[in-house]
């Protein structure tokens, strides 16, 4: 008999992760890849670079979390679509139940969780501003024509302080190419930024939240080691950058999938994933003057899900169990 | 004479009841949508707040569709947004259409609502006719609050959304013909009767949110819909106090005790909105409410200048509080996400009897 296991995908604005979640809860495997803007394909990669797990398994449950969970969710027939919050903290949970505040930092956007006793008692977002996030080191990169992965050990190497406004990453930039104008070193630079965006989390997302240790540090940020000082320093306090701390969204997903007792998944086969020609199209709503936005996913030239809308005319328009996936399974 | 105007939710109705008093007719705006976004948002300056870009859209839709006169309110209370300064803005903004024309109405008292009047829609109006017409004006504010409010909570609390909404756009049509307050008093009443009729879940909600601010951004009232339609779907009670007519309807006596019951969190010269709205945050906190959902449209000086203060009231009583901005640069996925995971902090923290 093939033991089970789950599966979790966390689309978000950049990147994609895939995990497999055995019955013990331990991460059977993961995947972490740019998104590039063609989400299906990553999607797709994902899965296929898992692959090999699957063979002795049988899967039990599939959940997607991230700012595309609908959208994969409709593409990969997911049982269950959560939240990238309280996937983040289900998951953090699982493997530190003593955790008390949770820092995550994605590709364009940030959120502190507070937690007490187990229970997710608070949480902030950035509002309308990238500047605490991933794309702030995107950016950064960029500017200084180096690789996002190299800037955490390029601030390790930092020597001398220097200050760099961190409020937006357009002033930031500006500032940067002073600093670079007046010959600072790089490696100083990239720790000043580091230090500008932990100011800017902290004044933005974390202001007015206690955060009390333990804290974990979650999300592809974590990975540089810059920030990860930048932080401790300016709390006081070390965090902790957790196993899985860049894949723990699709964890808590698969996580939320396990726990749903699902006694046997709608996920599609993987062949017929990777065979799809799906896709998504926006259009505006003619029906009355709110000329709403809705979004028509289609597969073989068929529309076979849509998404938005003030009423319940497109969701309830098509017969096929995409739109039951999209609207009554999905977990909030 | 017809003049246009823009719909501060369904307020529209109540200037145009003001309007009719006077002898003249008034447009219906367009409906907001994202076409009504897109032109505003082309036709105004960056930093001018979302609401403000809604309104120039409605402006520009209606003045390409041929109206030419505008009618425009001036402040009625103490309201210290700064739209207020950038109505000669606004208008400076359309010159450029032939024929154009800004009639404010409005003042700080009947004396300068008069004044306003004979300038702006005929030197023959009457006194008694400028009290008709105000009587008219704010007794539709305050009716069209009303239905707002009320349909808010029914929505959450019916069996039958389809009938909450087919009550309130009938409500909303009978507002608009009732010619004075003895009219509007009748249907009042009939409100009450056929909301009285409408089947209410049996069930207690699973949670109670109330929801502060919000009242400048009327005009996009389908945004605010929208979350106040997902949060009843799923059974929870939305209580939404805040209302442009506070912003019409305050003046410093009415104002002066909840002043005073703020003042441990109220700084110095706070706006109307700041004022109120820290009021029912504190409403909210000693009723025993689960959260705060704060909703304010970006860039709106009051309610961004409320943020700290809500964080404060939140902080203190240990009370979850969510900030949306509402606006051009806030997509609806990241709105809807946080409202999600808001909802599912609240339902685990009662599950887990996290009390405050």
């Amino acid at each position: 008999m093939k033991s089970p296991v789950w599966i979790g995908i966390d689309v978000g604005s950049i990147t994609c992760k895939v995990l497999v979640l055995d019955e013990n809860e331990t991460v059977l495997s993961s995947t972490y890849r740019r998104t590039s803007g063609r989400v299906v394909q990553a999607v797709k990669d994902g899965l296929a670079s898992v692959r090999d797990t699957l063979d002795d398994h049988q899967i039990l449950g599939c959940g997607t979390t991230g700012s595309a969970r609908k959208f994969v969710g409709a593409l990969i027939h997911s049982d269950v679509v959560t939240n990238e919050i309280t996937a983040h903290a289900r998951a953090a949970l699982a493997l530190h139940p003593d955790v008390r505040t949770l820092l995550e930092i994605g590709g364009e956007d940030s959120k502190i969780v507070v937690l007490r006793d187990g229970v997710p008692t608070d949480f902030a977002m950035n509002t309308v501003c990238a500047a605490g996030t991933g794309a702030f080191l995107d950016q950064l990169a960029g500017r200084l024509d180096i690789q996002v992965e190299d800037l955490g050990d390029l601030a390790m190497a930092s020597t001398e302080e220097v200050a760099i406004a961190g409020r937006c990453t357009v002033f930031a930039e500006s500032d940067i190419i002073f600093k670079q104008q007046t010959g600072h070193r790089i490696e100083d630079i990239i720790a000043g930024a580091c230090r500008a965006l932990v100011r800017n989390y902290l004044n933005d997302v974390g202001k007015g939240k206690p955060i009390a240790p333990p804290i974990l540090f979650l999300g592809g940020v974590a990975a540089n080691i810059g920030i990860r000082r930048a932080f401790a320093e300016a709390l006081g306090t070390p965090v902790v950058v957790p196993e899985h701390f860049n894949v723990m969204g699709a964890f808590g997903a698969a996580l939320t999938a396990k726990r749903e007792s699902y006694c046997g998944s709608r996920m599609r086969d993987i062949d017929e994933i990777q065979m799809s020609d799906f896709r998504a199209e926006m259009f505006v709503c003619p029906h009355c003057a709110n000329a709403c936005e809705i979004v028509r996913f289609v597969e073989s030239g068929q529309a076979v899900a849509h998404l938005g809308g003030r009423c319940d005319r497109w969701s309830a328009d098509v017969s096929s169990d995409h739109t039951a996936l999209i609207g009554a399974h999905q977990h909030i | 004479m017809k003049f246009f105007t823009f719909s501060w939710g369904s307020n529209y109705i109540a200037v145009r009841g003001l309007l009719r008093s006077l002898g003249h007719d008034l447009a219906t705006p367009p409906p907001i949508g994202p076409a009504i976004a897109k032109r505003g948002i082309a036709r105004a300056h960056p930093f001018l707040c979302f609401s403000g870009k809604l309104v120039l859209g409605q402006m520009e839709a209606q003045l390409e569709n041929g109206e030419r006169r505008l009618a425009f309110m001036s402040s009625l209370g103490p309201e210290a947004c700064r739209c207020a300064d950038t109505s000669d803005y606004v208008c400076a903004l359309f010159a450029d259409y032939d024929g154009f024309s800004a009639h404010r109405f409005g003042g700080g008292n009947l004396g300068g609502a008069l004044e306003n009047l004979r300038s702006h829609f005929g030197p023959h109006i009457r006194k008694f006719q400028c009290f008709r017409a105000y009587a008219t004006f704010t007794g539709k504010v305050d009716l069209l609050h009303k239905i707002d409010k009320r349909c808010t909570r029914l929505r959450c609390m019916s069996t039958a959304p389809k009938q909450v909404r087919e009550l309130e756009q009938a409500a909303l049509a009978r507002i608009d013909r009732a010619p004075g307050p003895l009219a509007l008093w009748r249907v009042s009443r009939w409100f009450d009767r056929a909301a009285a009729r409408l089947p209410l879940r049996s069930d207690p909600p699973s949670l109670k949110i109330g929801i502060v601010g919000g009242e400048h951004i009327l005009s996009e009232l389908p945004s605010i819909m929208v979350v106040i339609k997902q949060m009843a779907e799923r059974g929870i009670f939305v209580d939404w106090r805040s209302s442009f007519r506070m912003l019409v309807r305050s003046n410093e006596r009415t104002l002066a005790p909840l002043k005073e019951r703020c003042s441990d969190y109220l700084h110095k010269a706070p706006s109307t909105s700041e004022i109120f709205s820290c009021a029912h945050a504190l409403d909210f906190v000693s009723e025993g409410y689960d959260g705060l959902l704060h909703i304010y449209a970006f860039g709106c000086m009051p309610q961004t200048s409320l943020k700290p203060i809500l964080q404060r009231i939140a902080s203190d009583a240990q009370m979850p509080l969510l900030s949306l901005a509402i606006g051009d640069r806030f997509a609806e996925e990241g709105l809807e996400g946080r409202l999600e995971a808001f909802i599912d902090l609240l339902e685990t923290r009662k599950k887990k009897g996290v009390t405050r």
